[in-house]
Order: C-alpha cells, then structure tokens, then sequence
C-alpha cells in the first residue's frame, strides 16, 4: 500500500474521530488542559505495540524521540489557549493552512526535501481546499460549535493569531521531527516513544497547582457518566489507529504532502455533514443553502485536483 | 553415546573458548587452514589417552564434552545416571556426574577411546581395520542389513559377502551383478562409500568423525550418503566439507561454520538463533546456499540485479574476493538472508533500489544489524548506510544505473540486464551514469 493511500484512511479515520471528539468536548471533558492531558496520556496506550518492535533508540534517539513528543503537546496546548482566547473557526484556519507551509520549509531546511512541479500543484490544491473549509467552519460543520464554549473577543485577535501561528510552528516541528524519527529508527520504537515524549509533558500539566486542580476535578466529573468514559477511550482507540497510520504515511513518504492532505480530514467531515444532514435532519440542524453547498463543492473539487496531481 | 555439547579451548587453533551445541549429524564447513579438523582432532583428543596414541600433546587443552548415555549404556557401564560431563584440563580426564565423579582409569579410557571412529585418510587405507570392523557388524543383524540396503542404494549392482574386503577371487566376496569383482578393482569412491556406511551403521561406534567423506564421490553418490547419514539412526555423525551439496535447508540446524581470523578459530551456527527455518526452507536452494562457501555475498533485489551485477563483478571487479550474488525476491525477504549470513558471520552487502527509503523494510534491516545513528536526512542516510555495506540507488533502480542505450524498448529488465552484462564497455562503466554501481563495485 502507498503512503498516499494511507494517509487516505488516515484521515478518513479521524474524520470520524473529529465528530467524535467534539461530543466528548462538549459532555465530558471541559477543560482545555484536561483534554491535553487525557490526550497525552491515552497516547501511551501505543506502549501495547512495545512487543511489535520498540528498541531501545540509545540516550541520543531517545532524547531526540521525547523531544518530538513534547512539541506535539506543546503545539495541542498552544491550539487550545489560542481557541480560548479566539474564533474556533479562525483558529482552526490558521492553524490548519500554517502548519503545511511550515511543514514544507522545515522539511526542506531540515530534511533536503525537493518537490515536483506535481508535487508544487498538489500542495497548492490542498492548502487552497483546506483553507476554504476552514473558513466555512463559522457554522456549518460539527466542531465548530467548540466556538460557544471558548471565549470569543474580538479584541484578542493579535493574540489569537500569534498563538495560532505558534501552535503551528510546534505542530510543524513535531512533524518534520516525527519523519527525521523515522528515518533512521523502525517506525513502531519511534511511534512509542514519540508518544512516551508527549506522555511525559502531558504529565507536566500536574505540576501546575491551578491545571492540577482543574484537570482533577474534571476528571471526577466525568467519572459520573461512564459510558461517556468509555466513548472517550474508544474515540482515543480510533483516534491511534488513525494517528498511526498518518504517522506510518508520513514514514513512507514525504511528511510536507501528508501534512497538506489534512484537507481531507475535512472534506470527509464534510461528506459525513451532509450525509447526516440528509440521513438525521433534526439532529444536525444543517442550513444547506446553494451558496455554501458551492463553497464545499469546490473545496472538494481543490483537494481532489491536490490528490489528482499527488497521485500523478 | 552422544555428545550434546562441547567447549574447546586453548588447542591448535581454537585460542578462545568455542562451545557447539551437537545434532546427531554435525556439518563442519569453513575455510582451509581454519580449523575445521582441529573440531574433530579436539574430540579426538579428549577421548583418548594421548599418551597411547600418537597425538601431540597440548598440556593446556581445555576440553569439555557433554555426554548422554543410552539406557544400555547406563546400564552395561554402571554409569549413576544417563548424563555427564567429561572434562580434560590440564592434562587430567575426568567424568563427572550430578553426584558422582569417575576418574580416568583403564576402564573409561577404554569405553571412550573404542566409542568413536576417526576417519581420516589413514584410517580409509587401514584395511585390516575395516575388515575385521566388517567382519564384526556381522553379529549385528539389524544394522548389517541397514548397511546393505544403504550401499545397494548407491551401487545398485554390487552386493557384498562377508569376504567383501578380501582381494583373492577364489573366494566369496564383491559382486557387480553376477560377475565377481575384488574390492581393489572397483574404483576408490565404493571403497570410500563402503567404508564411510560400514562405520556410520556399525554399532560398536557411536560416534563418527569423517574427514571430507565427499573425496572421490559423484555429486549423486555425496547427495545420496547425506541421505543415507541422515537416515542411519544408528550413531552420531560430524564431519567437515567442502562440498555445497551436504548443505540443504534441512541440514542448516546441523551447520557449523569455521572462521580463523586474529582471535584464532571461531565458530558459528543456528543455535538457538531465531530465525524462522520454515521461511528458511522456503528460500534457501543449491544456488543461493553457496553462500556458505563464498568470502562475500551481495544480497540484491531481483533477477536483474542480480544478472547484471554478477556480469559487472565477473568484468571489472578488481579484488581478490570470491563473491556471490544472491537475489533476495524483494526488499520484504532481504532481512532473513541478513539475519542468516550474520549467523553464520559470512560477509555481505547489501544493494536496494531508492523506494527502500520509503519502507519499513529497511528500519528493520538496519536495526537487526544493530546500527544506531543520529537524527538525519535522507541523502544523510543512505551516504552513512555505506559505511556499513548497505547501498541503496539514490536515483531509482537498477535500470537508473546504466546507460539507457543497453536497454532496448521492447526487451524486457531482465533482458536488458542480461545484454548490458556482456556488452556494457569499460568506457560506459566508467562513466557518470554508472556512477552508482562502479562505487558499489569498487567497494566490494
């Protein structure tokens, strides 16, 4: 199978994941710092492949593999204050257009990466795709409604957008990090141990009394509704079978065009939107107007070109 | 009696401890002047009185066999139990048993030394030796006709009296079909034959130490005395060789490889090593195990690789290495070839087209080849995965890596590699398409 197909499945995964993730956000988990942590945490489930292949990397890999792990919780916490202090939708445009470009320059500067004209097209597609559903999140697709829960000040867009930029730069590092990982690591030790980094620095959440308490009392909030416990460890379930295997596409192939295929992980969003629009009207109060459905068609029609012009 | 473990140290060659765990046949392949005999002469020598025998004495020979007895012999030798550790140390023998120790009297001696049958030359050439040890097989029913059966087998046409050895005609003894024949005139591979069975299926020997039985033999008759060694049941068999056919995906356990290098005799084998032997069989075959006879592999990806990179080696290769080139089906089957040639410490490299780059394929190699480096690029990598024999075409495959006048539209790559192999041009190899695999070559 090609790291393009991969990345397919990948996303089509946590597309799922995505509707998921944003029940959970909304009925068990509210704390930013405590979803962080649960993330971080749940991540070390991946300690069960230990017997699949995770070796010992030496103290220099090691390092090098928690450190990786760290931006990763670095760039989800920099995510969540900047959806604190702003626009969901906005976050998630910046967020979801910056880290691509980062992508690309870190893993030319870092990793000697060169693209096709092909390759150029098809990064250019995706990131115009991804903008456009990223945009048209403001009310139209599930999570968006994370937007009610934050705080949302006008006042605090420089800030937002700094926060955004930086939740991408950490995003961006975790990613050409993760490719140098596996470049010279088999990809089960380094996808453990990359999760072991970003275990260790969700534990760091602790150390601050303020997060210590309200993760704490979060957590026995949601002890209250177990079945939505369990929801929770099933999406995570879900959630690193998909970050596996988007991790195991970014292994394969060229990290910049995994990360710019993120659209897709919206388009499929899309897709499901509007299938449960039409299958369950009166839960997803959908507002299908021919204006919007015009802006998803060619938001879709941009990243199949990227995919055309990947697959080429 | 069979040995199932022995240690060496400190004799001829062996200066480091070697410890083998034995089969019941033990192949011992290697190099000349590695060692390979030193194995059979250590055993050889612990087993007998040297001061009897003409051996050279080794006063510092650390010499450890782990013995197990049969119930017969636990019983006829009045043995405490069924195993034990016979030890030679400084020039003292001993048994010793979990709570009983046997000095080396007479009596052991003689049990040891009359257990095993050397044979070397000398002993091929013994003929009164083999006679009367003929002669005894004879109060053996059972394994006499083992023996008859096994030697008709390999000479269809010859049957054997009891006389078999006796070069008068008048009497009774060799026949080839009706026609008597002595055993003088009928070619030295039946007497090797004859002999090597006689010895195998005799039971006064339990043990047997052959010297290169394949000497004189037909590739058929050394195929067909592997089969009948591996069918005896009768003893334990070592022996040490130079002939590819004794070494078969079902041998493998049974293979010991000889290495002299500044730390003198070395052995190696499967152990308890673990590699899948089932995919092993279903890799191994007469052409790729030459591998154990060769001074370097070159594991490659397919056919064409292989075509090609053989004709280049047997063209421009300047060095004096005998090196094989094995294809592996794939960079997915490169690893068991890797984990077998390191083994067995037969030196390789490794040669894969630019998508290896993209597979977890080769994590895995260079992981299992314990090689640890630091966070890199590509280009990075695969410069540094040189240093340890692994090259990967940084520009495609092998069909990048020679001039595309060689390859010809309509010809297949298989085709192509075949043509280019006899017809590629020192000025081609040495120009900058061929960049690649001359730097490949020129490192072999």
């Amino acid at each position: 199978m090609t790291w393009l197909s991969i990345a397919i499945i990948a996303y089509f995964i946590l597309a799922i994941v995505n509707v998921a993730d944003k029940f959970i956000l909304e009925k068990v988990v509210p704390g930013p710092r405590t979803y962080t942590f649960l993330v971080g945490i749940s991540g070390v489930v991946v300690i069960v492949l230990a017997p699949f292949g995770l070796i010992w990397p030496g103290w220099d890999m090691l390092l090098f593999n928690v450190l990786i792990g760290f931006f990763f919780s670095a760039g989800l916490m920099s995510l969540y204050y900047a959806l604190k202090k702003g626009e969901a939708s906005r976050v998630f445009t910046l967020v979801g257009g910056i880290v691509p470009v980062f992508t690309i320059l870190f893993s030319i500067l870092f990793l000697g990466d060169k693209f096709s004209s092909n390759q150029w097209l098809a990064i250019l597609f995706l990131l115009l795709g991804t903008v456009i559903i990223s945009w048209m999140t403001r009310s139209h697709i599930l999570w968006t409604r994370l937007k009610s829960w934050f705080d949302d000040s006008e006042n605090k867009k420089v800030l937002v957008i700094v926060l955004a930029i930086l939740s991408s730069f950490f995003f961006s590092l975790f990613w050409v990090g993760t490719k140098m990982a596996y470049i010279t690591q088999p990809f089960i030790s380094a996808f453990i141990w990359i999760r072991v980094g970003t275990f260790l620095s969700a534990l760091l959440l602790l150390i601050g009394k303020h997060s210590r308490q309200e993760i704490f009392q979060d957590l026995k909030k949601s002890k209250s509704k177990k079945n939505n416990v369990y929801i929770f460890f099933g999406t995570q379930g879900l959630g690193a079978t998909g970050a596996m295997l988007q991790n195991y596409a970014v292994a394969l192939g060229s990290v910049a065009l995994v990360t710019s295929l993120q659209g897709l992980q919206y388009a499929f969003l899309l897709i499901f939107t509007l299938v449960g629009t039409l299958l369950l009207p009166k839960v997803i109060k959908e507002n299908i107007t021919a204006r919007i459905l015009s802006k998803k068609v060619i938001a879709i029609i941009f990243i199949g070109i990227g995919l055309y012009f990947l697959s080429k | 009696m069979t040995i199932t473990k022995v240690k060496i140290n400190l004799y001829k060659s062996i200066k480091k401890p070697v410890v083998l765990d034995l089969h019941d046949i033990n192949i011992i392949i290697g190099q000349n002047n590695s060692g390979k005999s030193n194995i059979l002469d250590a055993i050889e020598f612990a087993l007998t009185d040297s001061k009897t025998e003409s051996h050279i004495y080794y006063a510092k020979a650390d010499i450890e066999l782990d013995f197990r007895f049969t119930d017969n012999e636990q019983l006829k030798y009045e043995f405490p139990t069924s195993e034990a550790v016979f030890n030679l140390k400084k020039g003292t023998r001993e048994l010793t048993f979990d709570k009983k120790t046997i000095p080396y009297n007479r009596t052991l001696a003689s049990i040891l030394s009359s257990s095993f049958k050397r044979l070397n030359e000398r002993a091929f050439l013994d003929t009164n030796q083999i006679e009367n040890d003929f002669h005894s097989l004879f109060n053996y029913p059972e394994n006499l006709a083992k023996f008859r059966e096994s030697l008709q087998h390999h000479f269809p046409k010859v049957s054997a009296t009891e006389n078999a050895l006796d070069i008068n005609y008048e009497h009774e003894g060799l026949y080839e079909g009706e026609r008597r024949v002595t055993i003088d005139r009928i070619g030295s591979g039946f007497r090797r034959i004859f002999t090597t069975l006689l010895y195998i299926f005799h039971p006064q020997y339990s043990m047997v130490l052959i010297d290169e039985p394949e000497i004189h033999l037909h590739p058929a008759m050394v195929k067909k005395l592997l089969w009948a060694m591996q069918n005896s049941q009768a003893g334990q068999i070592f022996f040490t060789t130079h002939s590819p056919l004794f070494i078969t995906p079902v041998t493998l356990i049974q293979l010991i490889r000889v290495v002299k290098n500044e730390e003198g005799t070395q052995v190696f084998g499967l152990g308890k090593n673990n590699i899948n032997h089932q995919r092993l069989i279903q890799e191994l075959n007469a052409d790729n195990l030459e591998m154990f006879f060769t001074d370097k592999v070159i594991l490659v990806e397919g056919v064409s690789d292989r075509i090609l990179l053989r004709g280049l080696i047997d063209r421009f290769y300047k060095g004096h290495r005998d090196l094989k080139v094995i294809e592996t089906h794939g960079k997915g089957n490169m690893l068991i070839f890797v984990k077998l040639l390191r083994v067995f410490n037969i030196p390789f490299a490794v040669i894969l087209d630019w998508d290896a780059i993209k597979t977890n394929h080769l994590r895995d190699l260079v992981y299992n080849l314990n090689i640890k480096l630091p966070p890199m690029t590509e280009q990075e990598f695969m410069q540094e995965l040189k240093k340890f024999d692994i090259y990967i075409f940084p520009n495609g495959d092998l069909e990048a890596n020679y001039p595309r006048k060689y390859q010809q539209r309509e010809d297949s790559k298989t085709l192509s590699a075949l043509k280019a192999a006899r017809s590629i041009t020192e000025h081609d190899f040495n120009s900058k398409p061929m960049f690649n695999l001359r730097e490949i070559i020129n490192n072999l």
